[in-house]
């Protein structure tokens, strides 16, 4: 009963305040509370929102529909403006609260149908359901004599004098008297209009909120504003427009929307904001010239239409030219903007299928895409592999026969798993030198591995062939021997991907997942990427110790003993003592088959994934003072196989890394520049023993940069014993945090 | 114009017939220089007879081993055979390449572990490992290869005793279809004392059973014998998964590849009829890879040929002290080398080549070595341009076995140099000298004055 009610509560909560700051596109708390306050400045307007909002919250429940969409604000907001614009309009009495009702029903239903029109084009509803509404109310309403028209707006002193008697009134005065420019007064006014509260007071409020909350979306704000305004001042418009019924917030709205909430903030979204605003002052003029006739205020209609037109057009663009969508999210424009960043530094190759080498060992790139011998027009996607000497010789002396070719007959792999959909195993090898034109690409086979991607390799040894056509084959599996059949005149490997299942397709340029090119005696670590001619390179071994250590299922509980050198609680946690001590992990699965660990001791939740050859994390939510929040940084990417020395280098997301003065400064310009950087390396520096390595030490550390300038250095050591992960080490400065695990 | 040089004048035999398909096979072109070092200068230098070896026939050979294996299988790994020549400086040579110690004996344990082998990376073989030596190695974390049972319940006792657990194989033997088979060491595979010996292992806590060796013979001709071998190995180690459900980490196939010398008896040279590295890696990455391994879960395959490896690397230079007639009218050439530094004359027909220019013109011989003994032949017969005293001739092939079976037997064993990436020459052991022989011996007070 009391879990109900906790729950109930919760839902309500909520949705209320989730409401409130979807208007300005926000799922800030902080924000949202504010906002209500903000609303109560008239305290009729404030409760007739407020109610509409719970009104709304329960008929989504009675009808059932989607809960998670009322709770996020979504199903809301609609209500809160409808219930606000209610509030200023009529006076409150008894069949007002009976209108409010009916009206708050309609509004729901009115988002719930207009939503499931607008998600198909995936696009948003805005605020379309409450002008629908809005208008009808208002036009119906003229014939109900039992609804009062209130004065409110109109006599605001008198209002607050019997709210808060001289005190409050003293200090509105003084507020509004305060000397500030025109511009800046109808700008904060036009943001309290937004909540049908047309004051200083309520601007400011909003205004603080809104810069508290992005810096982006403050700016954004403030530019959008600026130019609707100097344009209506530029071609001379009705500037009472802007000055008496703050239509301007529709050029903040517009600006917020698509400079920074649909779109990726960046130099483009924000000229498309300078852009695109003039245009709103059009709509402005021409619905306010229309919407006379009728005597209806137009509202948000020029802000509906103008992002509604552009998300809808920017949806059927085939290219994005640096002016990206929003895809997933984040309620916030700076998380979108580094997430975003982030995500293209770190995850542009995730769609790919993961194709590996199809061979053994140290190979090297004879012919790479677009080589001089044969790889041209069509077919100028595609590598030659050989295997050579010391002395870059492919062959051993005298080179005449194909078997003294280091190739010839080696085995050769399934690059991926797939089925094998055409062999051709009828050619003879060519004499060393020679070619067979006839049979341009000798014995070959083709893999089909998803729908338009397969993979072709060529000149295969005749009657080594495996596995029949039709078979599966599972990656890394020896499907065929190398041999010197068809266009060659040594024996070499012929590799290429392409979309149809033909033998002579066209090729496709793409990447190879994960490989090690070798050079001067190191290994250099190779993801998504295309070897070049000349290159040796070979596959990634994993090292099934280190695959255990990082294989996190759900349901692996991880439990740390943490002890911090100097005694003392975790970095910048002076007094707070949460850390010392045990610290509890456990993995868990999301809705969306995301992996994360759950830090049951700090509830904070680090999101990874696991391909097999890498672990890497890709987000972190909650304390950034946890031992899991270190874990997050420290273990970013870690490779699945050992090669000693190798280093792989990453980056982290500096809205999960900095925060304070520096970063709300870049905040201020990321659109433009994003100065901060903060990098991640990590090498092995340690295995016991190559064969059955018992202890592995990893060693990483994560750099903040200003510009080129190294700020902040943590380093990590890792330490992997027997399967499992044994210690984690934490250096920053003089710090030194120490985490055992203890099973 | 250059004085042309004198030659004895030679008197042969005119065969009528057809030719065979040879011709009249010679081994005559000179060779003056090893490695950009001329043969004269290095004898003069460091005395007749001498072992050259050569540091970069030695790398190129393991490249060329490793590169068969390694584009064949994603795991593979060398360990040097301390006894085909245990010179620390050749041992070095390739554990600098990345080979890790097999060893037979207690006192080669004790080399590799000198030259810096970490313990955990030397394989300890053999049929006689003592208790000491047992311990040693269990305290290193050696592998160790049972050979019987003797030493399985030792090792076991040991374990006990010490609270270790040893990491060990057990060496199989098999019928791989050659001859003949060697089955006296370690335990048999077709009559199931492998299985016997596997068992007593897993179902004792003690000891850990980490790999699986087999060692099937020498001089191999025949690699289809390995990929039986290989075959048979790998069915022990799905086997010992499927009924411990424990993963064998490692494949030891041993050693015994032939290297390019000509065996007697041998109608063909050996440079023609020794399979190569790829045929040896061939026959054994296919039977692994193809026994139903999952991928995740190969085993380490360890390779532990040392003749193939090092046999080529190494030349015996040497001196003609004279010239003889045998009683027959054959010719016969006596050599400052015998069978005491060149043990595999034996089993070999050495390709020996004089070291100075010569005419065309040759003779069958036979080659004597210096020893007083009836036994100390080189060549039964060798076709050679005359030799006169005081010419060099190069003997090739000699870098296995030589160095670490030779014998101190009428004459003190020769200096070994090698010959460095760079054309250097460096001594890695000295002539010996009598009181190198000496230095162990005790004389009795009693014989130590004597009056004649």
């Amino acid at each position: 009963m009391q879990e109900q009610i906790k729950n109930h509560t919760k839902y309500y909560f909520s949705s209320v305040i989730n409401s409130y700051s979807q208007i300005f596109f926000s799922d800030n708390r902080w924000f949202g509370i504010l906002l209500l306050l903000a609303s109560f400045i008239d305290p009729y307007t404030g409760v007739s929102g407020l109610l509409a909002v719970i009104i709304t919250a329960l008929f989504t429940k009675w009808f059932g529909f989607n809960n998670e969409q009322m709770r996020s604000g979504a199903y809301g907001f609609n209500s809160l403006l409808v219930g606000l614009l209610l509030g200023v309009h009529f006076k409150l009495n008894l069949p007002f609260f009976l209108i409010l009702v009916l009206v708050s029903l309609l509004t729901l239903l009115a988002t719930v149908s207009i939503a499931s029109l607008t998600w198909k084009n995936k696009i948003p509803f805005l605020s379309l359901p409450f002008l629908i509404v809005a208008w009808i109310i208002l036009l119906s309403a003229r014939n109900y004599s039992a609804l009062g028209l209130s004065e409110r707006g109109i006599f605001t002193i008198n209002e607050l004098a019997s709210l808060g008697g001289a005190g409050l009134v003293n200090f509105y005065q003084q507020i509004n008297s305060f000397p500030i420019p025109l511009f800046l007064e109808v700008y904060l006014k036009s943001l309290g209009a937004i909540f049908f509260q047309y004051n200083i007071l309520a601007g400011l409020l909003i205004a603080t909120g809104l810069l508290i909350c992005s810096r982006i979306a403050f700016s954004l704000s403030l530019i959008g504003f600026l130019t609707g305004y100097f344009f209506f001042y530029y071609v001379q418009g009705n500037v009472t427009e802007m000055q008496y019924s703050f239509i301007g917030f529709n050029f903040i709205l517009s600006a917020i929307a698509l400079g920074g909430f649909f779109l990726i903030p960046s130099a483009k979204s924000y000229l498309l904001v300078i852009l695109i605003t003039p245009l709103i002052g059009i709509f402005i003029s021409a619905f306010s010239n229309f919407f006379n006739i009728y005597q209806l205020p137009i509202f948000t209609l020029p802000f509906n239409c103008i992002v509604m037109l552009m998300l809808l057009v920017l949806n059927l663009r085939s290219e994005t030219k640096k002016l990206d969508l929003v895809l997933l999210q984040q309620f916030s424009p700076e998380k979108n903007l580094y997430k975003h960043h982030n995500r293209l530094e770190r995850f542009k190759n995730d769609t790919y299928f993961h194709i590996h080498f199809p061979f053994f060992g140290e190979w090297f790139v004879s012919q790479g895409h677009e080589g001089k011998q044969t790889h041209k027009a069509d077919w100028r996607y595609a590598w030659d592999f050989v295997v050579t000497d010391e002395m870059k010789k492919t062959f051993r002396i005298p080179g005449t026969a194909v078997t003294d070719f280091y190739c010839y007959n080696l085995p050769i792999l399934a690059p991926a798993a797939g089925y094998i959909i055409n062999i051709i195993d009828e050619v003879e090898d060519n004499a060393v030198g020679k070619v067979d034109t006839e049979h341009n690409w000798g014995n070959t086979i083709v893999i089909k591995h998803s729908e338009y991607l397969y993979s072709k390799i060529s000149h295969i040894k005749k009657h080594t062939f495996m596995l029949p056509v039709g078979s599966y084959v599972k990656k890394g599996d020896v499907i065929a021997y190398c041999g010197n059949s068809g266009r060659s005149p040594e024996p070499h490997i012929h590799f290429q991907l392409q979309a149809t299942p033909f033998v002579g397709s066209q090729t496709l340029k793409y990447p190879i997942a994960y490989y090690v090119r070798h050079q001067y005696g190191r290994y250099f670590f190779h993801s998504f990427d295309y070897p070049e001619e000349n290159q040796a390179v070979s596959k990634i071994f994993t090292t099934k110790m280190l695959r255990e250590a990082f294989y996190f299922i759900p349901g692996v509980k991880l439990n740390f003993n943490v002890t911090t050198s100097p005694l003392s609680p975790l970095p910048g946690e002076r007094g707070d003592s949460r850390q010392a001590g045990g610290v509890r992990w456990e993995v868990f699965v999301d809705a969306y088959n995301q992996s994360y660990i759950y830090c049951h001791t700090t509830k904070s939740s680090a999101y990874f994934v696991n391909n097999e050859t890498l672990h890497y994390f890709t987000d972190f939510i909650g304390d950034k003072k946890s031992l899991l929040y270190y874990f997050y940084l420290g273990a970013h990417k870690i490779l699945l196989g050992y090669y000693q020395d190798m280093e792989l280098t990453d980056h982290l997301p500096i809205v999960n890394f900095y925060s304070g003065f520096s970063k709300v400064i870049q905040d201020f310009i990321a659109p433009f520049y994003i100065y901060l950087n903060a990098d991640y390396k990590m090498k092995f520096t340690k295995i016991d023993d190559l064969m059955h390595p018992t202890q592995i030490e990893i060693s990483s550390e994560a750099i903040s940069k200003v510009g080129r300038m190294e700020k902040r250095k943590t380093e990590f050591i890792l330490t992997v014993k027997d399967n499992k992960l044994s210690s984690f080490t934490v250096t920053e400065g003089d710090i030194i945090i120490t985490a055992e695990c203890i099973g | 114009m250059k004085k042309l040089q004198y030659e004895r004048p030679v008197i042969q035999r005119l065969n009528t017939g057809v030719m065979n398909k040879f011709g009249t096979r010679t081994e005559y072109a000179p060779v003056t220089h090893i490695e950009g070092n001329a043969v004269k200068d290095l004898i003069e230098k460091y005395g007749s007879p001498l072992f050259v070896i050569s540091q970069r026939v030695i790398e190129q050979t393991y490249r060329d081993a490793n590169r068969a294996f390694k584009t064949r299988y994603p795991k593979v790994q060398f360990a040097w055979s301390y006894k085909t020549n245990y010179m620390n400086a050749v041992c070095n040579v390739f554990h600098k390449m990345g080979s890790w110690g097999e060893v037979v004996s207690g006192f080669e344990y004790q080399k590799a572990l000198n030259n810096g082998v970490p313990g955990n990376k030397i394989i300890f073989n053999g049929p006689d490992k003592t208790e000491e030596e047992l311990k040693s190695a269990i305290q290193n974390n050696s592998m160790i290869h049972i050979d019987h049972l003797d030493e399985l319940y030792l090792i076991k006792e040991l374990a006990t005793e010490m609270k270790a657990r040893p990491k060990v194989a057990i060496r199989v033997n098999m019928d791989t279809g050659i001859y003949p088979m060697w089955d006296r060491f370690g335990f048999n595979y077709e009559n199931g004392q492998a299985w016997d010996a596997i068992n007593k292992i897993m179902l004792t806590d003690k000891i850990d059973l980490v790999g699986l060796h087999c060692h099937i013979g020498t001089f191999m001709l025949a690699p289809s014998a390995y990929g039986v071998a290989a075959a048979k190995l790998s069915d022990l180690a799905l086997g010992i998964k499927k009924k411990f459900k424990k993963n064998i980490q490692y494949i030891d196939m041993g050693g015994g590849f032939a290297s390019k010398n000509t065996l007697k008896g041998s109608y063909l040279q050996g440079q023609d009829t020794s399979p190569s590295f790829d045929q040896f890696a061939e026959a054994i990455t296919t039977a692994i890879l193809n026994a139903g391994f999952v991928e995740d879960e190969l085993p380490l395959l360890i390779l532990e040929t040392g003749r193939a490896l090092i046999d080529e690397a190494g030349s015996l230079l040497g001196t003609v002290i004279s010239n003889k007639r045998l009683s027959d009218g054959r010719r016969a050439t006596i050599m400052d080398f015998g069978v005491n530094v060149m043990f595999t004359s034996f089993w070999y027909d050495h390709k020996i080549s004089p070291a100075q220019e010569f005419s065309q013109y040759t003779e069958d011989a036979v080659l004597y070595g210096p020893l007083c003994m009836n036994i100390d032949v080189i060549r039964e017969n060798v076709t050679l341009p005359p030799l006169k005293r005081n010419d060099h001739v190069v003997v090739h092939t000699v870098g296995a076995y030589n160095m670490t079976q030779w014998m101190q037997f009428i004459a003190l064993r020769p200096a070994i140099v090698l010959i460095d990436l760079d054309e250097k020459a460096h001594v890695i052991r000295k002539r010996e000298t009598l009181s190198s022989i000496e230095s162990e011996e005790m004389m009795p007070k009693h014989l130590k004055e004597f009056k004649l």
